[in-house]
């Protein structure tokens, strides 16, 4: 049996009901906060970025630049003096927090991602900015843009996968008066479908994207007119190709024409560096770098600097000793690395790893080493950022929060390991 | 039965089993996977007290499961196993311990106590088990663990309720009750445009509707011709996304000096070249070099279509003694050719069809011997390259050894041939091996230096069953090459110079790794283990059922479903449902393989007929487990199915073009504007494809209906009245009205574009009278608009001059209102739900 027109007509209200026209007057910008998550794919290594290591007497070299060279560090924000982290960190620390000392409990590439981005090492759970979106801006036009990198949305939102490149001409608007007419037929096209005995939950789910798109027309228009024609072009990575920056920026006016609310990115390259030696993680954190200076910088040109929330993390670390090729394998420890302009919390690095890069046991309340403290795991990673962005509630509504979990005061800037 | 369950036991399942006994008589109760939990309830109402005879039955109960537990669960579980080790709850004993049925048993209960017997059925089917499904659902197998399971659970739950979990039990004919089956002509167009990327001729519908051709032959023809070789590729390249290598990733390497069979005359053009386009663009040996990576890429894939196509054993995928070559890589190979090309290939920058054409052929273009001899290499069919070296004939394992296998799976001298045994696993036997190690793993065991892989039990898990099969690939190198070190081996030097390795003079493989070879068994010669390796996986059960895998998201339109892992997330019972429902069908489908003789084609019709791809909409029950199966709406169509449907219906596809720079190739809208808009892959930055639409996806496929709206309507506005595709009957220069014939005309395009018999006086049919109406009374002159898609709309407006059908058109107001009347019409039909979804 089809569902009835009474209950289409609930399941879809304001759409059916009335004119494009009407309909797009209803639909508002999102006006923030914005997230974006970067995506080092294959486990980059920390002692070479934000948890810098020296070589131990009597243990095996943990890095080559640790013969010549200092730590460096901005407060209490410790990096290592290579590529270009002195470039980066100097110009963003002050808006970040780095949570070093993440155990992913893993070797696995597949799991590492999903326990970094999902709060869990098992299947089913949604990305945080899967949930971010859901929870903020549902039917916003392009509510999640993924580009093309590990993504889970299970249904709370729909994901938009695009290039960077192909955006711009993909919410290119078409003639007016031939949009107008259309659209007044499609709605009833809708109607039509609606009274039909084949309708269902299901398909008007998926109608639901028709709905949302011709909703959001003029935000996309909006965002057609500012999408600049060049791309950006990002630095030189290990293997491949990046268009890191290119994703930033179409993600930034995405997020200032108010039609986006989240964005997953990747940081492209291979950062999976078993024997091709320092050198690889060099070329992918000085482009990963770069990328960052470039996204802070627009997002000051657009204005959404205190506005946006950026976290940046990988599969999982790797080893604290070079094997006999000059790689490192998998290690599980972990970190993320969280912006956001103008933040009272910015400045500081928590949790900590011992000098063999082991993960230390920190004091949930005090954020200091304890005994009687926990290992730190990408839960309560994201158990603290679902109460900073506020979206700690709906999670919970939604049967994807973290409520048996140890509640780390990440964001107290009182606070650091 | 080798032994007796302890009385304290006997107590607590003889009350269980009052239970199922006293419950069997009021309510049936099918052990088919899901949840025990409505049976358990019912009974915990019923406070049903020990029954005579209950005992014996519990004891011949108990003696069948652990036939079941003892051949699919000891393996991993016994004490001191792999399982227990890496921190699983359940250790078990075999039956040569005398104390096997009291020990096992008593552990199944603890776990039992603690988690439920529900825990212990999701992980025999899946659920976040390290060693994944071992119970095939809806099996005798599952159905002996299950009763047992069901009576231990009873006897705990009906004085302790541990069971949270509460569902309805299924089985898998009920469930397929509460959804549509797609007609007879629906389901043979959603066949068709799958299989063959075209909609069927009102021909062949006819032939089928009048009982000329039964359903089952009318597939098995749609499994013909180049939409089928496409879908073959397409889906072949899904899953092994060699693709890459022609889409960002570095080209295929070959180094002049390993093939200098041809390499004097062809690979030094390619030697030295920086990848840098805009430098050789329009440079000869940078053709060269794309047609020769083309060549490489594309062989694991089309050694597939070409098993398919000739009806060959499917499993000669891994066990061909040959691999396909273009004229070029047959250059480059020093290939030989049963069924040689007769045409003599020449590379002056004019590249035909000729050049993109693959063939079955033997490569005799590597050398592994010293230098010594002197052998006459033929060239070009005739002259000699002198050669110091001796080719030899290329050990060939199917697409196992292709070039683009092994360099897109690469090795390095720490992964060992591991992500080649990785990715073998998950192709050919269906185990994600990474997968499998999602158990946490602490730091103290990957901080073990000595030989973790090998000794430790956190790593073992997982390597040994690896790394027998990553040495089964022992001959081949970094790159790929046969024995790149010094003709004797792939082991790298830093290995065999270390005085601590223990490597001795000969040795092919790595003394300090597991043996080459599979499930137990070691490779019995080096020389050809990976040949003897695509034996094995070929004559192992799982192959089948792996292949089923392979092919289902070509088919189906949908991943495979996941076994869910957390039980506190929403819909876990739901899910794993799906997941067990689907199981079963991939069984069922696997079996029908074997029994044709591993015919991919039979396979594919039977999946075509299965009720995951025949089902329609949702009609009432279940409705929530069809949800989370991703059933009750029609198959999103990927953007090659949506180019193909197109050019079937319209004769073009959206600014399609021949490019013939490099290679000859087709490149269309989709194909190269708005692929990962609509869902498709590059193989190499996204290589999973978006199966559900998006705001953005749909933008995509409104771009798209535009294109086709605009150039149809045009062409169809230039042809004489009786020669249009469409638009026959309708008067261009005359204003129209609500008439039977222009509602015939709209009938036949519901028909045609979308699949539906939709009467004449139907809303479908009011809405598009309506909309032609008001917008040819309303148009206001937007000037043409087949400038978009010039070079489409030049090619068919030259077809209409050849066959001498076209008209002047577009010349009075009238005649443009409603030719753009018409375009929004074509719009509206094209970018519907009913034309973007089969």
């Amino acid at each position: 049996m089809g569902l009835t027109r009474r209950k289409f007509l609930a399941s879809t209200a304001a759409l059916i009901a009335s004119s494009r026209v009407s309909l797009v007057q209803g639909s508002s910008p999102y006006d923030g906060p914005y997230l974006m998550t970067i995506h080092a794919n294959g486990g980059w290594d920390l002692s070479l970025f934000c948890d810098p290591k020296v070589n131990v007497p009597g243990e095996l070299p943990i890095t080559n630049w640790s013969e010549a060279g200092d730590t460096q560090s901005i407060g209490n924000i410790l990096f290592a003096p290579i590529a270009n982290n002195d470039d980066m960190f100097r110009k963003i620390a002050a808006d970040s927090l780095v949570i070093n000392g993440v155990d992913t409990q893993t070797n696995a590439h597949q799991t590492g991602e999903r326990h970094t981005w999902t709060g869990s090492p098992s299947e089913g759970r949604p990305t945080l900015a899967a949930l971010y979106a859901a929870a903020k801006a549902p039917n916003a036009p392009i509510a999640l843009i993924n580009n093309g990198i590990f993504g889970a949305d299970q249904g709370l939102v729909r994901t938009a996968r695009t290039n960077p490149g192909g955006l711009k001409e993909l919410v290119r608007p078409r003639n007016s008066t031939e949009e107008a007419l259309l659209s007044k037929y499609k709605t009833r096209g809708l109607n039509v479908l609606s009274e039909q005995e084949r309708y269902n939950d299901a398909l008007a789910n998926r109608m639901g994207a028709f709905e949302t798109g011709m909703q959001g027309r003029i935000l996309l228009d909006e965002l057609y007119l500012n999408l600049p024609n060049e791309m950006p072009q990002s630095q030189g990575v290990y293997q491949g190709e990046s268009n890191l920056k290119a994703q930033i920026q179409t993600g930034l006016v995405a997020f200032s024409t108010g039609t986006t609310a989240s964005v997953e990115c990747g940081a492209g390259g291979n950062w999976d560096t078993h024997s091709s030696g320092e050198f690889s993680q060099v070329q992918n954190i000085q482009a990963l770098n770069d990328a960052l200076i470039y996204l802070w910088d627009m997002a000051d040109e657009l204005e959404i600097r205190d506005k946006l929330v950026v976290v940046v993390s990988s599969d999982f670390g790797r080893t604290p000793y070079y094997n006999s090729f000059g790689g490192k394998d998998h290690w599980p420890i972990n970190s993320y690395l969280i912006m956001q302009g103008n933040a009272d919390w910015g400045g500081r690095s928590v949790g900590q790893t011992d000098a063999l890069q082991n993960a230390e046991k920190i004091d949930p309340s005090t954020l200091k080493v304890s005994n009687s403290g926990s290992l730190i795991y990408p839960k309560h990673v994201h158990h603290a950022l679902h109460r900073y962005l506020g979206i700690d509630e709906f999670a919970a509504q939604v049967g994807y929060g973290f409520l048996q979990t140890e509640q780390y005061d990440f964001f107290n800037p009182n606070l650091i390991t | 039965m080798a032994g007796k369950i302890s009385r304290h036991h006997r107590i607590i399942v003889s009350t269980a089993m009052a239970c199922i006994l006293t419950l069997s008589m009021v309510n049936s109760v099918s052990a088919y996977p899901g949840s025990l939990g409505t049976a358990l309830s019912l009974a915990c109402q019923l406070r049903i007290s020990a029954a005579g005879g209950a005992e014996a039955h519990a004891q011949n109960l108990y003696d069948a499961a652990d036939a079941v537990v003892q051949n699919k669960c000891i393996g991993c579980h016994i004490e001191d196993g792999i399982a227990p080790k890496a921190g699983a709850s359940l250790a078990l004993r075999q039956t040569s311990d005398p104390t096997y049925l009291d020990f096992n048993f008593s552990n199944f209960h603890a776990l039992s106590e603690a988690r439920s017997s529900q825990y212990i059925l999701n992980k025999a089917q899946g659920a976040a088990h390290g060693g994944g499904a071992v119970i095939e659902p809806f099996s005798s197998d599952y159905k002996l663990l299950a009763d047992f399971l069901q009576a231990l659970a009873l006897g705990t739950t009906c004085s302790s309720s541990s069971l949270k979990k509460q569902a309805g039990n299924s089985n898998p004919d009920a469930l397929w009750s509460g959804i549509n089956t797609l007609s007879t002509p629906q389901l043979y167009r959603k066949a068709a445009v799958v299989l063959s990327r075209r909609v069927p001729t009102t021909e062949e519908h006819d032939r089928l509707s009048l009982g000329d051709i039964t359903l089952d032959a009318a597939i098995d023809e749609l499994m013909a011709g180049q939409g089928f070789h496409d879908f073959l590729i397409t889906g072949a390249n899904d899953q092994l996304l060699t693709d890459a290598f022609t889409n960002g990733l570095f080209p295929i390497q070959l180094w002049g000096s390993w093939w200098p069979g041809t390499g004097e005359t062809k690979m030094t053009l390619f030697d030295n070249l920086e990848r840098n386009e805009d430098l050789y663009r329009n440079n000869e040996a940078w053709e060269l070099w794309q047609a020769n990576n083309y060549g490489h890429a594309r062989a694991p894939a089309e050694l597939i279509a070409y098993v398919v196509e000739n009806d060959k054993p499917y499993t000669e995928i891994l066990t061909a003694d040959y691999t396909m070559v273009t004229p070029l890589t047959a250059d480059i190979l020093n290939a030989q050719l049963e069924d040689p090309w007769s045409q003599k290939v020449v590379y002056d920058g004019e590249y035909t069809k000729f050049h993109k054409e693959f063939r079955p052929a033997k490569n005799f273009g590597t050398f592994n011997s010293p230098p010594g001899g002197e052998v006459c290499i033929p060239i070009d069919g005739g002259e000699c390259y002198p050669s110091s070296w001796e080719p030899f004939e290329w050990p060939h394992a199917g697409i196992l050894n292709t070039v683009a296998f092994l360099q897109r799976y690469p090795t390095t001298e720490t992964n060992r041939n591991r992500a080649r045994a990785r990715w073998t696993y998950k192709f050919f036997l269906g185990l994600d091996v990474e997968a499998s190690a999602a158990r946490t793993t602490d730091a103290a065991a990957l901080a073990d230096k000595n030989n973790p892989t090998l000794l430790n039990s956190a790593c073992t898990v997982c390597h040994r069953t690896l790394d027998p099969v990553a040495g089964a690939f022992q001959n081949y190198g970094e790159l790929g090459f046969f024995r790149d070190s010094d003709f004797t081996d792939t082991l790298p030097w830093s290995y065999k110079l270390d005085p601590e390795s223990g490597y001795v003079n000969g040795d092919t493989w790595f003394r300090d790794m597991r043996t080459p070879g599979m499930n137990g068994k070691p490779a019995p010669d080096a020389s050809n283990s990976l040949q003897w390796l695509a034996q094995q996986i070929v004559a192992d059960p799982r192959f089948p059922v792996a292949t089923v895998e392979f092919w289902w998201p070509a088919v189906m339109g949908r991943a495979l479903l996941k076994a869910p892992e957390d039980p506190q997330l929403p819909n876990y019972n739901e899910e794993l449902e799906a997941f067990s429902l689907q199981r079963y069908e991939v069984n069922k489908l696997a079996g029908a393989f074997v029994q044709n003789q591993f015919k991919l084609k039979v396979l594919l019709r039977e999946m075509v007929l299965s009720p995951w791809f025949a089902s329609g909409e949702v009609v009432s029950q279940n409705a929530k487990l069809f949800s989370v199966a991703r059933l009750g709406t029609r198959r999103l169509l990927t953007p090659e199915e949506l180019d193909g449907k197109t050019k079937s219906l319209f004769g073009y596809s959206v600014m399609e073009e021949e490019i013939t720079n490099i290679l000859p190739t087709t490149g269309t809208f989709v194909s190269d504007f708005v692929n990962i808009a609509l869902g498709g892959i590059d193989s190499y930055q996204v290589k999973s494809r978006a199966r559900e639409v998006s705001s953005l996806s749909l933008a995509a496929f409104e771009q798209h209906a535009a294109g086709v709206a605009c150039v149809v309507s045009e062409i169809e506005a230039e042809t004489v009245d009786g020669q249009r595709q469409y638009l026959n009957t309708f008067e261009f220069s005359s204003t129209p009205t609500d008439s039977e014939e222009l509602r015939a005309v709209l009938v036949n395009l519901y028909s045609r574009l979308h699949g539906r018999s939709v009467a004449a006086e139907s809303d479908d049919v009011d809405l598009l009278v309506d909309l032609l109406l008001e917008a040819q009374s309303t148009h206001v002159s937007t000037g043409p608009c087949h400038l978009w898609d010039n070079i489409v709309y030049a090619k068919l407006a030259d077809d209409l001059d050849t066959r001498g059908v076209r008209q002047p058109a577009n010349t009075t107001p009238v005649e443009q209102a409603n030719t753009w009347a018409w375009r929004l019409i074509f719009d509206y039909m094209v970018a519907h739900y009913d034309y973007i979804n089969e």
